[in-house]
């Protein structure tokens, strides 16, 4: 369970969002919000990215501010539209990942596999396409042990066989372990394909359910 | 027409002028500061009378034009700049106008200085000198106007990956360490190239004079402060890459401690050269101890130098005037002949004092 109290995110002066609290448990909640309304914000906050104000804190008190580096091990989190420096590999990105989640090597190499990054893995990023990159930055998002995980628009430029992978290996973590996850998407979800715990909105700078 | 061109102007050549900002002020001061008109009309008058002598402006130009030519191909790359593709749809002749317009507003410094040559080599009848001048910059102009243009009609996705890299990526798993320092060798290779040569330049000088004369460790100090303060390009450029181009580095699980380790790691790797220099040439009479004292003052200066970054997001022109302070601070610190090793500490404990106060207070936004 994740908890939120009086976050509040600006840039510069601009109030972004204000969160006066909020509880997460596990399961699949859907952040929904018109573009700019600030869910990036939200996510690359919650990952740890960028700063915020406020306490973000899971149940055993491990928290944000208080506990930056067990936090963050606990926390995973792909972009909306994922940048790698064009030189490197996949290889060579998610080595430093798994390394530093401490994630086992059998994890890795079934995540390679499911999310088909095998046939990319010692490519250069430069050369791949944003559905390529998109692979990349979720099969990241699974490595190691999180209790959070952040997905922004996980579904755009995947295409159908790799959004079922997604929604099979969403449905198998939870069923495996307690994750919170976090998704925001303008595609709407079929119930069967994702059984959604909560859908959440942003707007005008307050997130309600 | 006009309006395109102007807008190509915009975005290559005064962003140009404006990334490069130092460098140019740093050859104003150079050109201006210690050279008077006379002495400028003396070696121009060198360069025209000698053939290989005017190879040295020649290289000169040819490395400029280097740094336009990749400064043009990573704006090229940068996905906010996709709309110049639009170029495209604009006539052949009216692309090959801009681009040697745009080109050319790059080459201001480089076709001026040509100019004054060319003047000074025809009222002294130079003729081969004349002829050489003027091919090689309608060469270095035609030649940056081809590169912008390739630039522009091939996206660098769509260029082939060169066999060495292929073969790296294919084979070698590169260790964490080594991407900010790829990434800023590859983004910033003339800048960094030029400032490690001059460093490495000033640090053997200054080794050097040992050899002349009995000089305390003062005199190494001095010289490890002006060179490690050169390493600036390459600390701005590890500052923006974990937190700019490879943000993911910062939701990793590592302590302030290991975050110092990495820094010092990059900065270590990075000043190799430098500190073989200062380990295997500083004097025998000052002893093991003080060489690594010596090295510490260094990789200590340029931890301190990165850690200031995380007070506020500032430009690096921004940075400049503290970077001149703080530099010229050590030097009359060690000058003065407080203890460096105590310096190494001080710059050590406030790298830590920054990093714990505003590490997780940061955000890049200075671009």
């Amino acid at each position: 369970m994740l908890r939120i109290n009086h976050f509040e995110k600006k840039y510069g002066e601009t109030l972004i969002l204000s969160i006066p609290s909020l509880r997460f448990q596990h399961g699949i909640y859907w952040i929904r919000g018109e573009n700019g309304s600030g869910k990036s914000s939200l996510f690359r906050s919650l990952a740890g990215i960028i700063p915020c104000k406020g306490d973000v804190m899971f149940d055993d008190g491990i928290s944000l501010h208080g506990n930056p580096v067990e936090y963050r091990l606990n926390v995973n989190f792909s972009e909306a539209e994922p940048l790698f420096p064009g030189f490197l590999s996949a290889r060579d990105i998610i080595h430093f990942v798994a390394t530093s989640k401490k994630a086992d090597k059998k994890q890795v190499d079934m995540l390679l596999r499911r999310f088909g990054v095998n046939a990319f893995l010692t490519r250069p990023t430069s050369t791949y396409s944003s559905g390529m990159l998109k692979r990349l930055s979720l099969c990241l998002a699974f490595i190691g042990n999180p209790r959070l995980i952040i997905l922004d628009e996980p579904l755009i430029t995947l295409d159908a066989e790799i959004r079922s992978v997604l929604f099979d290996h969403v449905r198998e973590t939870l069923a495996l372990r307690p994750v919170t996850f976090l998704i925001s998407s303008h595609e709407l979800f079929a119930t069967d394909e994702l059984p959604v715990t909560a859908t959440l909105k942003i707007t005008q700078k307050r997130i309600v359910e | 027409m006009k309006g395109i061109i102007q807008t190509l102007i915009k975005v290559f050549a005064v962003s140009f002028y404006r990334n490069n900002a130092t460098l140019f002020l740093l050859v104003l001061v150079i050109a201006g500061g210690f050279m008077r008109g006379s002495d400028h009309i003396m070696l121009a008058q060198y360069f025209v009378h000698s053939l290989p002598l005017l190879a040295i402006p020649v290289a000169v130009w040819t490395a400029y034009a280097l740094l336009v030519a990749a400064f043009n191909n990573a704006l090229v790359s940068r996905d906010e700049n996709l709309f110049i593709r639009n170029f495209l749809f604009i006539t052949k002749r009216y692309q090959w106008i801009s681009c040697v317009t745009v080109t050319s507003c790059q080459l201001i410094p480089v076709l001026a200085y040509g100019l004054f040559l060319l003047a000074v080599a025809f009222k002294h009848a130079a003729l081969m000198s004349l002829m050489v001048i003027l091919v090689v910059l309608a060469g270095i102009t035609l030649a940056s106007a081809m590169h912008l243009l390739y630039c522009l009609r091939t996206p660098s996705f769509q260029k082939d990956i060169p066999f060495i890299w292929r073969w790296i990526a294919k084979n070698i798993t590169r260790p964490f360490l080594l991407f900010p320092i790829e990434w800023a060798f590859r983004s910033y290779t003339i800048p960094l190239a030029g400032y490690k040569l001059a460093g490495l330049a000033i640090l053997w000088s200054t080794l050097y004079l040992y050899g002349t004369d009995v000089y305390d460790i003062r005199l190494a100090g001095i010289g490890v402060v002006f060179t490690f303060a050169l390493n600036i390009t390459f600390v701005l450029a590890i500052h923006k890459f974990l937190h700019r181009v490879f943000p993911m580095y910062l939701q990793m699980p590592f302590s302030i401690a290991h975050r110092h380790a990495i820094v010092t790691g990059m900065l270590g790797l990075f000043s190799a050269p430098e500190l073989t220099l200062i380990l295997k040439h500083l004097p025998m009479h000052l002893g093991f101890g003080d060489a690594f004292i010596i090295a510490g003052l260094g990789l200590a200066m340029n931890l301190l130098m990165y850690n200031f970054l995380y007070i506020r997001d500032r430009t690096a022109e921004r940075v400049m005037p503290y970077l001149y302070f703080f530099i010229i601070t050590l030097f009359i610190a060690v000058l003065a002949g407080v203890p460096i090793l105590l310096l190494v500490l001080v710059c050590f404990a406030a790298s830590v004092f920054l990093s714990r106060k505003y590490l997780y207070k940061f955000e890049y936004q200075a671009d």
